[in-house]
């Protein structure tokens, strides 16, 4: 089945089963499609990888040969590489393993990697009134500006017994489409940004969660900053001087701090509530 | 005792105190702890292991030596699997 996605960079073309389609939907309800593309545009295809599972190619990049299991799984693997292809199809757009919340008009941007948290807190932040960005993917241009994807949040089951009373009715109110040990939460509209928004870096906020550790907000070196954001930064079309240099622009394009914590939802009320000043 | 050397064509890129290191045939980037730091300054001129040692050895005296060659050989062994270094 053909499919037409727009994209920051323009159509992308998909060729996919139906419950690839159906599945990538669930995750970005809002990605808009297109009736058509001219053929130069950037092709992305399922294929079987012969166990049961599928894998996707990009004519725009070479895809990680990543494989997923029919369905939700194939679906977010889908978003990857749409992802990837349109990142790659503007010279100066970099794409951050990342989470975000909206905050002043600017962007607070949750740095880690994964297993960090970066999820948990930021739809814990949304439940503390934040607007919810991202929780997992930022594409910034090279004018430091992040474009909306507006993916829906993923958390993973159970959540965690530190988990309040009102984060859990938060989520359960919320809890959209399961995967695995995976849940997708429905946001209303007013929660979250709208799939091509755009709005500038206010912070780059590195996650340092420790069992134990007293909450903490320092400011930290532009060097330190880059040292987390080199792992999380997905720009294949850049040669590695370039890339550190767009990272190093980032840094210095926005205060950056480091946020030791043990509890992210004491650590979410913290920042909801002006700790970061 | 072969000597190792910084690998040709790896650019440096500092940060204040941080240091990066480029491996535009690779495409990684590398960032150096403290001791990667030390030994990459060091090895601006190819050197072998014993003169290493004996450089750090002057340099932190109330460390055992056997500690230190320990540790220096750990860090050169994943700077050269990094492609950061090589033998001369």
């Amino acid at each position: 089945m053909k499919a037409v996605f727009d994209s920051p960079t323009g159509p992308l073309r998909v060729d996919a089963p139906p419950a690839t389609l159906a599945a990538t939907a669930i995750q970005a309800p809002a990605w808009p499609r297109l009736d058509s593309a001219p053929a130069s545009a950037p092709l992305i295809t399922q294929q079987d990888s012969g166990d049961g599972t599928v894998r996707f190619r990009s004519t725009a990049y070479a895809v990680p040969d990543f494989t997923f299991a029919p369905g939700l799984m194939a679906g977010n693997g889908l978003v990857g590489a749409l992802i990837g292809s349109f990142t790659v199809g503007d010279p100066g757009l970099l794409c951050l393993h990342a989470g975000a919340v909206e905050q002043d008009g600017r962007l607070t941007v949750l740095l880690g990697q994964n297993m960090a948290g970066k999820s948990t807190l930021a739809v814990a932040l949304a439940a503390a009134g934040l607007r919810f960005w991202c929780d997992d993917r930022l594409p910034v241009d090279r004018d430091g500006l992040a474009f909306a994807l507006a993916l829906r949040p993923k958390l993973r089951l159970p959540l965690p017994t530190a988990a309040p009373a009102g984060f859990r009715a938060f989520v359960a109110s919320r809890t959209g489409t399961p995967e695995a040990d995976m849940v997708y939460l429905d946001l209303e509209a007013e929660r979250c940004a709208g799939w091509g928004e755009r709005l500038p870096l206010g912070r780059l906020l590195v996650l340092d969660r420790q069992d134990g550790a007293e909450m903490r907000l320092d400011g930290i070196a532009t060097g330190e900053v880059v040292k987390a954001l080199v792992p999380l930064a997905f720009a294949p079309h850049m040669g590695p001087l370039e890339r550190l240099q767009r990272l190093r622009d980032l840094a210095e394009s926005c205060p950056c701090q480091r946020l030791a914590y043990s509890d992210s939802f004491r650590a979410a009320t913290f920042l909801a509530t002006g700790g970061a000043a | 005792m072969s000597a190792y050397r910084r690998r040709p064509g790896i650019s440096e890129n500092r940060m204040g105190n941080d240091l990066f290191l480029v491996d535009p045939a690779s495409g990684e980037i590398h960032h150096l702890d403290a001791t990667a730091i030390a030994l990459w300054t060091l090895l601006a001129e190819p050197r072998d292991e014993a003169e290493i040692v004996a450089t750090f050895a002057a340099a932190f005296p109330d460390q055992p030596v056997e500690t230190l060659q320990s540790d220096l050989r750990l860090a050169l062994h994943a700077m050269r699997d990094g492609g950061l270094i090589e033998i001369a």
